[in-house]
């Protein structure tokens, strides 16, 4: 009974550290791009890379995240600690940033 | 009967399993994303702004070695304490701003979580009251006495 | 060398008395002065008896050894006298001839047979004591000469003595204790036993045990002959007159060897030897008696109460010599013995002191070993005992731990945070209070930006205030404040407890190249406590 549970202890053990590497980003990276956003209508393309980083990009300005996919989307982690949820459906993700309004990226390509 | 079951010590294994997972699980994010937990922490406006960031780097790890001590059974009864304390201090965060009807999420797992509601707390009060079971009940697979002599006066 | 001059002498004085008794007025043996009498009587004529005889051999002997001329017939002729008045002593004054019954008259005749049956013995010891003094005037070495003085003293006073026993007159001279002392004789006998001693050295010393010899007897001519007599064979002799003194050296010097006179006044030789027997410290040194007393029960009595050897007077010098040394070699071989006996034991005992030091030092040793095992199984169970009960110093490394590794992680990590706030390092943009806020809201001048989370600024923000958390300040800034005027006032309000939002955002804006920001600390708390207008 003992070896039994300690077996069970040892795949419980194992399975816990697999578990990080159950992500499917495998459809997500790639580049978007969203055109005349904000109060100027510039144009910012959004760039998520495999390995979890990303990039947001104007033409002055570039901001650095992590992201990750999550059942209904994505989520951009900022560095400074904010969170921004975007949904994603067939190649366009639309972000909320809270106090601007929507966003809308559409993967490169796509037409 | 009830009683039986209630302190049988197979009940509190499976609660500090559970437990010892739970917090492991938690600490992975918030050790992956400290500047969430930074401001998640800031969210229950409880710790002083000096010490928000320190608290942010230090808990996630304390709660990695709570949740794994816990797992293995190495100094289950002293890490049952400190995750109890620790239990006992989320609830009463969540408790304070429960009633300033802060709209600030619970944090426990991620930084986009639900809203704090009643639930919530009923939840942190049901871990609490297993990390308690596991504190004065659990005596069951301890890997420490493997390692380690019998209970009994040691005699060289 | 005997001759036939010496048998004749001894012939006319050989027949013994045959008593006659008559019937007296009253019975004798009961006179107490009588008793005192004979006995000293008896005790003084034996002692110079004893002298002249012991001279006289100890004279002959060294004439022996030393095998050159010497009147050695005249010293024969005075043995040989004086032994025969030896003889004649014993036999008329024998205690029990003397007290069966005798009247006075009778005693007074005892004495003057006694006086007639010495005359020609004494008369012999006298010519040829005179013999002696012309010999001794021929005598080369002045040692011998002097001896040869000596004896024929000797011999003179003995027939003094004779001379002397008339009864009752006799009685008072007899007595002991007497003041009538004879220094003459003392003092002769004195220098006599130097001469003696000095010639010791015409005779090699005896090979024999040599010791220290106490010699007890209140007759002084006794002692100068025994003295001289030890002295030659190299003991070492000291005297004491009676037994009160015999006890008092006895305590302070150590002795290997006591020759005790029996009859000594104030306290005799056998309450000596008792008192010798009864003490620790003397109870083993051998004691010869002497005594003029030639009877069985004395010598018996004596030896009963612990003496070695009993000798009686006049002794033989070889005889004295010979016992001397059997005592001595028996007493250095029980001393030898107790030594040997001593020597084992005190080895015994500084192995039995070397063994109970070793347990001593193994009982340390263990007392040690069990000190160190208790405090070791103390520590393993005090471990024990930490998996079954909360310990305060596992929680603190836990915690510790914890801290380290963060801070770790976090120096390595690219999106660290910082650990002490931003405000305490940068320069805060200046201040304003609500009141000069509010003038500027109503003056439509000065852009309001709210700090807080959205959460917050959803909940109620300043009219016309945007939202511009500082978790999301690049976005929402890249979003919405890109194009606006660097010198545009801009108020940023929204701090609290755990977070000062407004000076991370205005500090954030600085950076950006905005000149004109102000903080307004008392936060949206502060304008609303003043009635100021809220939108949500």
């Amino acid at each position: 009974m003992k070896r039994l549970v300690c077996r069970l202890f040892a795949v419980f053990f194992i399975c816990l550290a697999a578990l990080p590497g159950c992500d499917d980003t495998t459809a997500v990276p790639g580049r978007y791009v969203a055109e005349s956003t904000g109060e100027q209508g510039q144009r910012i393309d959004l760039e998520l890379e495999p390995d979890g980083q990303g990039s947001w990009t104007s033409e002055d300005d570039r901001i650095d995240f992590k992201w990750e996919s999550q059942a209904a989307g994505i989520l951009l982690h900022t560095k400074a600690g904010g969170i921004i949820e975007g949904n994603l459906s067939e190649g366009v993700i639309e972000f909320t940033i809270p106090g601007t309004g929507r966003v809308t990226f559409t993967k490169a390509g796509i037409r | 009967m009830l009683k039986e079951i209630l302190t049988h010590r197979y009940l509190a294994l499976i609660f500090r399993l559970y437990l010892g997972g739970l917090f492991i699980y938690a600490s992975m994010y918030k050790i992956n994303y400290t500047s969430e937990f930074a401001e998640t922490i800031a969210s229950y406006q409880i710790v002083p702004y000096w010490a928000v960031n320190l608290v942010a780097v230090g808990l996630p790890w304390i709660e990695l070695i709570c949740g794994t001590l816990l797992l293995l059974g190495i100094r289950s009864r002293s890490a049952a304490a400190l995750a109890c304390f620790f239990l006992v201090l989320f609830t009463t965060g969540l408790a304070v701003n429960l009633m300033r009807d802060a709209p600030i999420s619970c944090g426990c797992f991620h930084t986009l979580g639900e809203k704090i509601s009643w639930r919530t707390l009923v939840r942190d009060l049901a871990w609490v009251i297993m990390i308690l079971h596991v504190l004065f009940l659990d005596r069951a697979f301890h890997l420490e006495r493997k390692f380690s002599l019998p209970f009994r006066t040691v005699r060289i | 060398m005997v001759t036939s001059e010496p048998d004749m002498i001894e012939r006319s004085s050989g027949a013994s008395l045959e008593w006659q008794q008559e019937p007296g007025p009253s019975a004798p043996g009961d006179d107490p002065a009588r008793h005192a009498l004979v006995a000293n009587l008896r005790h003084e004529l034996r002692n110079t008896l004893s002298a002249i005889i012991g001279f006289s051999e100890i004279l002959l002997e060294d004439m022996e050894q030393a095998d050159g001329p010497g009147p050695s017939i005249d010293l024969q002729y005075v043995n040989r006298a004086g032994k025969q008045i030896l003889e004649v002593i014993i036999d008329i004054l024998d205690p029990g001839k003397i007290e069966a019954n005798l009247s006075n008259a009778d005693f007074q005749r005892i004495l003057i047979i006694l006086q007639e049956r010495l005359r020609i013995p004494l008369s012999t010891l006298i010519s040829h004591g005179e013999a002696l003094c012309e010999s001794a005037q021929k005598a080369e070495r002045q040692g011998l000469a002097d001896d040869l003085h000596v004896i024929y003293g000797l011999a003179k006073q003995l027939k003094e003595i004779v001379e002397q026993l008339v009864f009752p007159a006799s009685v008072a001279s007899t007595i002991p204790g007497n003041a009538n002392k004879k220094p003459d004789k003392a003092k002769a006998i004195h220098d006599a036993a130097d001469i003696i001693q000095a010639m010791g050295s015409l005779s090699s010393p005896r090979e024999a045990p040599q010791g220290c010899i106490l010699v007890v007897d209140d007759d002084e001519a006794n002692r100068s002959l025994v003295c001289s007599c030890l002295k030659r064979a190299g003991h070492k002799i000291i005297t004491a007159e009676n037994g009160r003194q015999a006890l008092e050296l006895l305590t302070a010097h150590d002795f290997d060897l006591v020759l005790l006179d029996i009859i000594m006044p104030e306290m005799n030789g056998y309450q000596v030897l008792k008192q010798m027997r009864n003490t620790d410290r003397l109870h083993n040194i051998p004691v010869i008696m002497i005594s003029a007393f030639n009877e069985v029960d004395s010598a018996v009595r004596c030896i009963e109460i612990g003496a070695e050897e009993y000798l009686s007077k006049p002794f033989d010098p070889t005889m004295l010599r010979a016992r001397v040394k059997a005592c001595l070699e028996k007493k250095m071989e029980r001393d030898e013995t107790v030594r040997e006996l001593s020597t084992d034991l005190d080895s015994k005992a500084s192995q039995l002191q070397a063994t109970s030091e070793k347990l001593g030092a193994s009982r340390r040793e263990i007392e040690l070993l069990e000190e160190k095992t208790s405090s070791i199984e103390s520590a393993v169970q005090q471990e024990i005992e930490k998996i079954r009960r909360v310990s305060i110093s596992d929680i603190l490394v836990m915690v510790v731990c914890g801290f380290i590794l963060g801070l770790v992680f976090n120096a390595a990590n690219p999106g660290s945070v910082r650990l002490l706030p931003q405000s305490w390092s940068a320069s805060s943009p200046p201040f304003i209070d609500p009141d000069s806020a509010k003038a500027k809201f109503d003056a439509k001048s000065v852009l309001f930006v709210d700090a807080r989370p959205a959460e917050y600024y959803r909940q109620g923000h300043i009219p016309g205030a945007v939202s511009l958390p500082t978790a999301l300040f690049d976005f929402v800034y890249m979003m919405k404040f890109a194009g606006t005027d660097p010198e545009r006032e801009i108020i940023v309000y929204g701090r609290d407890i755990s977070r000062l939002h407004d000076e991370e955002t205005a500090s954030r804006l600085q950076a950006r190249g905005h000149r004109n920001i102000s903080i307004m600390p008392g936060s949206l708390a502060a304008w609303q406590k003043r009635g100021y207008p809220l939108e949500e």
